[in-house]
């Protein structure tokens, strides 16, 4: 079973903008999916709406099995999501918000201990976990978010920009942790503009534009022996133009 | 010149934005100016009611220009109590600021802009209270001039505005200051706020009882003013006798502070704010032995964290139930006061019917107590949160209903003690009380939540704005006053027949709301939210 299926997904929002058009796509466990798209392409509201964090009308999307509307508490349970500018609570201390978090998905005592312990020492957060977040850094916020996705352990990780933000070192951990959730069966489905990034991360990737998928497949079958690049901006209609 | 114009017209759109009573759509500023005149409609109300009463007593003794004196004390203190916890948020914490600064405007500039937007607020409160007052004095004889009359004391309420403006924009800076020396500055300012807070209310019963003791003699009221009231003394000369020197004197008295203020705070600004926003974060933490609960606990105490560390929410939602703890509390050390009244009124022949006035006075000021009106609202950018989590909808929504009934039913249950063994209430006076104060707090918590639903400001600069002007928080604050009212003539239709048992009806009417308001959240509120 697909851990991502998203079956002629459609978003209009009010006003009558239609900001997804019969979208459909599937990522497997163990596949990190890149979703790539110019600025209004679509991508956010896909990643949202497969959040639970928007409601939509038109087209069903499923989590391991889990119907996102029809069973959302069961689907986000085994999900994280990042949004691209993560807002976090600035009264609560990054501690106090990850225990939150972790008090949220039922995550027991001990293994919150361990899980906080390892993502936090690693992205260099742990000294600074007692001070409220609204004295965080930007990146620092954005850290806290991806530890506070990561101790979920989560089965489908969802990120909208995640490497906006991060430091390199923070940049290089976060891809490696994104292959180890792979590799224990889980799936990655996250948006960047970042091409060089995604051409050598993920294993599968969905090219948007105007709403419509355009292209999707394994990266080796996209790229083929051109550039991501080249082959991004040959869809745009912006190669030799 | 332009700059001026369009930083003024940013400042009061944000205001009026947030007043709007129909979300997002072209006619928003049409609502908002709704909102707002509303809001006046409600301070002539107030005031006309208050000054035809007071002035129709002092005219025949030919005191009547004392209504213009102590209406124009009522402004000030309206004014003051109304934007002394809006003045950090406005002026100092706006979201925006990083983006404003970096404009090439002089800060003094933008600081003036914003204080300017808090002026207008506290303008359309004290014109409409000022204006009332004057036909009232008009009508009951007080004085010729007519419309001459009004220009001058149109005048005087424009000049008095800025007196609550300029104490506003101090007391908002020395706490926002000193709340930013410390760790845990949002509790802190609730403190300090709390503190300013009830010593205007003691500055206010100060009044009251000088006002009290001079009620035999109201000639010598005015001597009650020498000193700290000297502006509503002048207004009092410049309006009623249109003594020229008295206006000058009053514009002195009230553009002086408000000058010297907006110009020392303005050289600094750029300081300030940078100061008040520097938070750096610590990084000696260690990583100790964690908690762990479950998610309904984890969303209650987040909730607790944002009510009791953020002063304009604590101050705003939770005003009604500070101030039916503290009256009730306070019952019983002026216990002796309150039997010597009962005792006078007895001795009068007149009959006080204490078990009702007590029972709407609490359930009035538990109908004041508002969280749930602005809580969706307040989660605003971090809204993702929330609706990322494996928590359905109506868990979320029992968690803010429920925070609201566990504050307000302890503090309820207090009152009823206290209230109890002051006024010597029978059991079941008592218990029926405590009955009515729940109900109320159930409805309109309940309601207060679908309110918000359906009429969220999720992208307000600040969370000042969400509590004090929101179109939610607006329609709430009307819908519990005019909720309680309906009770309390449903009891009075009643009470022929039941006595006090017929409190037992509007209780009923209340519970039956609830239930419809529980049905209406769990169908229409669910997909207001799924919709955020």
């Amino acid at each position: 079973m697909d851990m991502l299926t998203i079956s002629h997904f459609s978003k209009t929002y009010p006003g009558g903008k239609r900001a997804v058009d019969d979208l459909s796509l599937t990522v497997a466990p163990g596949e990190i999916c890149g979703f790539i798209g110019h600025n209004g392409a679509g991508k956010t509201t896909t990643l949202r709406a497969v959040a639970g964090v928007m409601d939509f009308t038109e087209g069903t999307i499923t989590i391991d099995g889990h119907d996102v509307r029809r069973d959302s508490t069961a689907a986000k349970r085994i999900t994280a999501f990042l949004p691209d500018n993560p807002d976090l609570y600035d009264f609560l201390s990054g501690i106090q918000y990850l225990t939150f978090i972790a008090d949220l998905y039922d995550i027991p005592r001990s293994e919150r201990q361990a899980r906080i312990a390892k993502y936090a020492d690693a992205f260099e957060l742990t000294g600074s976990l007692g001070s409220p977040i609204g004295s965080y850094s930007h990146g620092m916020k954005q850290k806290l978010a991806l530890i506070s996705a990561l101790i979920r352990a989560p089965r489908l990780l969802i990120l909208d920009e995640p490497f906006v933000g991060l430091d390199p070192v923070a940049a290089h951990l976060l891809k490696g942790y994104l292959h180890e959730l792979c590799a224990a069966g889980g799936a990655v489905f996250f948006s960047t503009h970042v091409l060089e990034v995604a051409e050598k991360l993920c294993h599968r990737l969905a090219i948007i534009k105007g709403g419509r998928l355009v292209k999707s497949g394994p990266t080796e079958d996209i790229v083929g022996d051109s550039t991501l690049e080249d082959v991004f901006l040959e869809l745009e209609g912006e190669k030799d133009a | 010149m332009r700059k001026w114009k369009a930083l003024i017209a940013l400042s009061l759109k944000s205001m009026l934005s947030t007043l709007n009573l129909r979300g997002r759509g072209k006619k928003k500023p049409v609502s908002g100016i709704a909102a707002l005149a509303l809001l006046a409609f409600i301070a002539v109300y107030i005031s006309g009611v208050y000054s035809s009463m007071i002035a129709a007593a002092l005219a025949p003794v030919g005191l009547a220009h004392l209504v213009i004196l102590l209406m124009s004390v009522l402004a000030v203190v309206l004014c003051f109590t109304f934007t002394i916890f809006a003045a950090q948020g406005v002026i100092f914490g706006g979201k925006d600021n990083d983006l404003m600064l970096s404009l090439p405007i002089p800060p003094f500039m933008l600081m003036l802009c914003r204080t300017l937007a808090l002026y207008v607020e506290n303008l359309v409160f004290s014109v409409f209270v000022m204006i009332p007052a004057g036909v009232a004095y008009l009508v009951a004889g007080g004085g010729t001039g007519g419309a001459l009359f009004l220009v001058r004391l149109l005048v005087c309420a424009v000049l008095l505005a800025l007196l609550p403006t300029a104490l506003s924009l101090a007391v908002g800076a020395v706490v926002a200051w000193v709340s930013s020396k410390f760790k845990r500055q949002g509790i802190l300012g609730t403190v300090l706020y709390t503190v300013f807070f009830l010593l205007l209310m003691a500055f206010m019963m100060y009044v009251s009882f000088s006002m009290e003791d001079l009620a035999a003699q109201a000639a010598g009221l005015e001597a009650a003013f020498t000193g700290w009231g000297v502006p509503f003394l002048l207004t009092v000369d410049a309006a009623c006798r249109g003594d020229l020197l008295a206006l000058l004197l009053l514009a002195l008295l009230c553009l002086a502070p408000f000058l010297i203020l907006v110009w020392l705070f303005g050289r600094a600004y750029k300081k300030i704010v940078t100061g008040l926003s520097s938070r750096a974060a610590r990084s000696d933490y260690r990583l100790g032995r964690l908690s762990a609960s479950g998610s309904r606990r984890a969303l209650l105490r987040k909730e607790a964290k944002k009510f009791f560390g953020t002063p304009i929410y604590f101050l705003n939602a939770g005003i009604g139930l500070l101030m039916l703890l503290l009256g009730s509390v306070a019952a019983i050390f002026f216990r002796d006061n309150v039997e010597e009244v009962l005792i006078e009124i007895a001795d009068a022949g007149a009959e006080v019917p204490i078990f009702p006035l007590l029972t709407v006075a609490a359930c009035f000021l538990l109908s004041m107590t508002e969280l749930t009106a602005c809580s969706i609202s307040l989660e605003g950018r971090q809204l993702w949160i929330l609706k990322e989590a494996p928590i359905p909808a109506g868990g979320i929504f029992a968690v803010k209903v429920g925070f609201q009934l566990l504050l307000e039913l302890p503090c309820l249950a207090v009152s009823t003690l206290c209230l109890a063994i002051a006024f010597s209430l029978t059991p079941v006076q008592a218990l029926l009380f405590f009955l009515a104060g729940a109900s109320v707090g159930t409805c309109t918590a309940l309601l207060g939540l679908m309110v918000n639903l359906a009429l969220p400001k999720l992208d307000a600069p600040n969370d000042t704005v969400v509590v004090k002007q929101s179109a939610s928080v607006l329609v709430c604050t009307l819908g519990g006053m005019a909720l309680v009212g309906l009770a309390a003539l449903l009891y009075v239709l009643c009470q022929g027949a039941l006595g006090e048992l017929a409190v037992l009806v509007p209780i009923g009417a209340l519970l039956v709301l609830s239930a419809l308001a529980l049905g209406l959240l769990r169908s229409v509120g669910v997909k207001l939210f799924e919709r955020l």
